[in-house]
């Protein structure tokens, strides 16, 4: 899985620990603690200006569709309650009821908006860092070893894996089993039928990786040493000091008005 | 100069070794593409999935892998959430509720194969356990988190993944089970202890 | 170096892998291990890097092997990388980190070696196994035989005094093949490494070894200087010869050595100067030739049963250059048929346009008269059965009778027709002992043949296969191609993938030449063979048979060492060479 690329913004010289603190987590928080829509459309333009600052590709851009489209049919499920309002339709579905009104409809784009800024952030840390940098950053966090080297087998063997799913549905439509058509039911067994090959290639696979790492020293017992270590340098301290700031100030201005 | 006669097997196991991390990561990888292709289904009930075959799964890495397959499906669902732009810092209940689908069943059931009636009943019974609390935990990460409302929490959402987590993993998970019962066992990929 | 001291390994199925092997490796040797496919050879490998019995569940031991004076039961693996380096056979998931320069610098951080002397190791490596290019860049982008190299480097890193390689070429095309071959043999000549080496092709490694090991049924069965190993009856009746010896053998022509007294030739350069040494200089050609095992099918007889018309195609990715450039092609029914060219060369897009994987750009493709988009999944399936390299990839059930009749279950034929047409088929391909096995545990030519029953029962038209003889051994490769030669007389139409000249050779009538997307030739096979080294930019190793050929300027060229002999075993010969034209 690749979705980092290289260029010259800000973002890419950051250390990987301090985009995952300031963006995986501080600016993570602060959509939890906002209650007006303006805020939370505020905070998702300012997000916006990040993630076009740092110039992603049309390719990058077309990532975003997936989160839309997640978002909004999760969105959905808020027109299931009476958050109260001008009511402007209603549907008696038996057990359920479908409203629509004003307090619902809004309560449903301020959910849009914190998963638009949730998934804008954390682009921003994907499409900036490399996975050995992300890794870099989660031990900086103080994960053990071992969690740190599987989350980079995970991510090294995630397009492998991919690859490998698409063979094992190519094979199965060569010999007649198509998903392309049929109605949902027979689809669903044909995907389920590709589970089982899929799940037996990648068990096969366990020896030659379990080898492989064995035999390049894995689970020793000396103490390891990161040949690539690259330190938290001034750039990454001021934008510690200024995102922690930022959400302190955050929290405190909430205590007294209504963000 | 012949020497050793004596039949010898390998050194006891120290620490975690890379068994313990290609389990991990082989959990990590089939359960989070499992997820990462039924999300693109566009049904969903807050940020719950109306069809989640992943759950058929979770189980069996928790039994065949102990603790270290439970753990997979921790780094299997943050994968399947970067992939599509999801902040896993904002499921943190909904994470630990993957790592319950493996533990419950997986510290309940340590045998490769059904030897009798009984063990279909004890398996199919902490399958059922472990998605029950998990799915408690998913619904909590909903209502407290994502602050959807209490009634279509607990009202719509929680009941129905008792019919997309909990019934699918209870008939589907013991047939997959049996299914891969006979590679499992002759491949000896099958951790005996729950720790490896 | 390597001593094994009355050794024997056990699985817990109660399965033995080796029995009581004595072996002594001395340092700097190059040690060949070969044999069939489940006799042990990986077993020894991994028996030298304590694979065994320290990461194989359930396999015991009882004996010992001693590396360099560590004696490996005592020492777990992880503490052995500095004394042994392993390169195994996939070249996909041994690597495990992201880029060459991690890979490379994985196992030294491991064992907590100083960054200074990482790096120095790192430039020393980088410059031995010239790989400063690819430093820098993803494991995923790199080609297989580029991955195999940095398997080596990897190993190269900790400095070990032994070298292990469990079939590294097994799944590589030529070129990769011959750039891994050349690293292996500079390590052994340039730097003196001890090597051993497993694999099954004898063909290309022989000249360069000290010694060749042959293990079968857990017991090494010879043990010999490769030009002296088909000395042995046992080992001529265990493993086929390399083209170069058996030509020789049948012959009777051998080398004056110091050493040896009298040994085989082992390359073609030997087999010619040993005939000229005996005045065959500059034989005739043959006057006329026929290929008793191909040609009679080579002319494309039958009506059109495939036609590709103008057809393009392009991936996404590559925005300027098609995948497939405008191709046309037409095989007729019944033929016999085989696609080379270097990987790349667009032979795996070609078929996946044919079997409607792939969606041809432009063009037209007609199957049997039909245009190809009119035929949902099922129908084409009726006409091209498509067997892919990995048989893995298709086994969806538990039994071999349930996967066999697995396509025509979802065809929804009848049950007593599916019984039928699964016996028959697996009887014809004899695996019909194994209808009640897991698919996934038969040897991988079983598996093969598993994969071929499952297409073949759906009685396709057509039959593209793709390399059904990568990692066999040299004595299942030609089980497999009887068993494909058997389909063909029946009347089924086969295509296949490979990059083994010598299977092309011996039993394909029809070759197709592809690279960068057009066929640079399709004609019979002789004829494609008769191009010599204008065939080289296009990676393909000729058979040495082929080469012989070419090299004495024969305009019809000899295809298989019968054709060869039946040639050379002419009166001059039979005078000059004493005892000449005796068949081993």
């Amino acid at each position: 899985m690749q979705l980092y690329y290289p260029s010259n913004s800000l973002l890419h010289y950051l250390h990987g620990f301090t985009k995952i603190l300031v963006f995986g987590l501080l600016f993570t928080f602060i959509p939890l603690f906002m209650d007006r829509l303006a805020s939370l459309a505020g905070l998702l333009l300012i997000c916006l200006a990040l993630f076009i600052y740092i110039r992603p590709s049309r390719w990058h851009w077309f990532l975003l569709i997936p989160v839309l489209i997640l978002s909004f049919t999760m969105s959905l499920s808020y027109f299931l309650s009476d958050a109260g309002g001008t009511l402007y339709f209603q549907a008696d579905l038996g057990y359920w009821k479908v409203i629509v009104s004003s307090s619902n409809i809004e309560t449903s784009l301020k959910f849009m908006c914190r998963m638009l800024i949730w998934c804008l952030l954390f682009f921003l840390i994907l499409f900036t860092t490399s996975n050995e940098d992300i890794v870099m950053g989660l031990k900086k966090f103080g994960l053990p070893e071992f969690v740190t080297l599987s989350v980079s087998l995970a991510l090294r063997y995630w397009s492998l894996m991919i690859f490998d799913v698409k063979t094992v549905m190519d094979a199965q439509y060569v010999r007649g089993v198509d998903f392309r058509s049929g109605n949902l039911y027979t689809r669903s067994v044909r995907f389920a039928s590709t589970l089982v090959p899929v799940l037996f290639v990648f068990l096969k696979r366990f020896r030659t990786t379990s080898f492989a790492l064995t035999l390049k020293g894995a689970g020793r017992k000396n103490k390891r040493t990161y040949y690539y270590n690259p330190r938290i340098n001034g750039l990454d301290k001021r934008v510690i000091l200024n995102g922690g700031l930022l959400f302190a100030a955050w929290l405190v201005l909430r205590c007294f008005f209504t963000l | 100069m012949s020497q050793m006669t004596s039949i010898q097997s390998g050194l006891p196991h120290r620490g975690v070794t890379a068994r313990h991390i290609v389990a991990m990561v082989i959990s990590a990888l089939i359960f989070g593409a499992t997820i990462y292709i039924s999300r693109f289904v566009p049904i969903k009930l807050g940020t719950v999935q109306v069809l989640y075959p992943a759950a058929i799964l979770a189980p069996l890495f928790g039994v065949w892998f102990g603790v270290w397959g439970s753990a997979g499906l921790v780094i299997g669902n943050i994968l399947s959430m970067v992939v599509v732009g999801m902040n896993p810092a904002i499921f943190p209940l909904a994470l630990l509720a993957q790592f319950i689908m493996g533990f419950v069943p997986g510290i309940a059931f340590r045998k490769v194969r059904f030897e009798g009636t009984r063990d279909r009943i004890v398996f199919i019974a902490t399958v059922t356990l472990g998605m029950m609390v998990s799915t408690v935990l998913v619904a909590l990460n909903l209502a407290l988190i994502q602050k959807i409302p209490g009634n279509v929490v607990w009202g719509t959402i929680w009941p129905w993944m008792q019919v997309s987590n909990t019934l699918s993993a209870a008939i589907f998970s013991p047939i997959l089970f049996a299914w891969m019962s006979d590679y499992m066992n002759k491949s000896g990929l099958f951790f005996k202890r729950f720790l490896g | 170096m390597i001593t094994f001291d009355n050794y024997s390994c056990t699985y817990s199925s109660g399965k033995s892998m080796l029995h009581q092997l004595n072996l002594s490796i001395r340092p700097g040797e190059f040690v060949f291990v070969t044999g069939p496919s489940g006799g042990g050879k990986s077993t020894l490998c991994f028996s030298i890097n304590g694979l065994i019995p320290h990461e194989t569940e359930g396999s015991v031991c009882q004996g010992s092997v001693t590396v360099d004076g560590n004696r490996v039961q005592d020492v777990y693996p992880s503490d052995l990388v500095s004394v042994v380096g392993t390169v195994l056979q996939d070249p996909e998931w041994q690597l495990v980190r992201g880029t060459v320069k991690e890979e490379l610098t994985f196992a030294l951080e491991n064992m907590g070696y100083p960054t200074d002397e990482i790096d120095r190791r790192l430039e020393e490596v980088v410059d031995r196994v010239e790989i400063q290019s690819l430093l820098l860049r993803s494991t995923l982008d790199l080609s297989g035989g580029q991955k195999q190299r940095v398997a080596i480097a990897a190993c190269l890193m900790t400095k070990p005094k032994v070298i292990v390689l469990d079939e590294p070429t097994a799944e590589l095309d030529p070129l990769g093949k011959e750039m891994v071959l050349d690293t292996i043999r500079q390590l052994h000549q340039e730097w003196g490494y001890t090597i051993v080496f497993v694999d099954h092709n004898l063909d290309v490694s022989m000249p360069y070894v000290d010694r060749v090991i042959v293990v079968s049924e857990g017991k090494i069965v010879a043990d010999a200087p490769p030009s002296l190993l088909y000395d042995d009856p046992l080992v001529r009746e265990w493993l086929p010869m390399p083209q170069v010896v058996e030509l020789a053998r049948k012959l009777g022509v051998k080398l004056e050595d110091e050493q040896y007294g009298e040994r085989d030739p082992l390359t073609v350069e030997e087999l010619r100067k040993a005939l000229s040494d005996r005045g065959v200089i500059r034989p005739d050609p043959p006057k006329r030739l026929t290929n008793h095992k191909s040609e009679a099918g080579a002319v494309p007889a039958g009506e059109a049963l495939l036609e590709l018309k103008n057809i393009t195609f392009r991936y996404r990715k590559q925005e300027d250059e098609m995948t497939i450039k405008p191709l046309n092609l037409r095989i007729g029914r019944g033929e016999f048929a085989a696609v080379i060219g270097r990987n790349g060369a667009g032979k795996s897009t070609l078929c996946k346009l044919i079997t409607g994987l792939l969606k041809p750009h432009g063009g037209e493709l007609l199957i049997d008269g039909k245009p190809s988009s009119e035929l949902q999944a099922d129908q084409r399936a009726r006409h091209i059965g498509f067997v892919f390299q990995n048989p893995d990839y298709q086994f969806v059930r538990r039994t071999v009778y349930d996967e066999v009749a697995y396509g025509l279950s979802v065809q929804k034929l009848p049950a007593a027709e599916i019984d039928a047409r699964v016996k028959k088929v697996t009887k014809l391909l004899q695996i019909d002992k194994y209808l009640q096995e897991h698919p996934h545990f038969l040897s991988r030519g079983e598996r093969r043949r598993v994969a071929i029953a499952s297409i073949l029962v759906m009685q396709p038209e057509v039959i593209i296969l793709d390399e059904p003889t990568t990692g066999l051994d040299s004595v299942r490769c030609r089980e497999m191609m009887d068993y494909i030669t058997e389909l063909w007389r029946q009347g089924h139409t086969i295509i296949m993938l490979t990059h083994d000249m010598r299977v092309v050779a011996d039993y394909i009538p029809r070759t197709i030449v592809l690279s960068q997307g057009q066929i640079v030739w399709d004609a019979p096979t002789r004829e494609v063979f008769s191009k010599g080294k204008e065939l080289k930019p296009y990676h393909i190793t000729l058979p040495p048979v082929v080469e012989l050929s070419h090299i004495w300027g024969w305009t019809q060229i000899a295809l298989t060492s019968e054709e060869w002999v039946e040639t050379l075993s002419i009166p001059e010969l039979r005078e000059t060479v004493p005892g000449g034209g005796g068949v081993v």
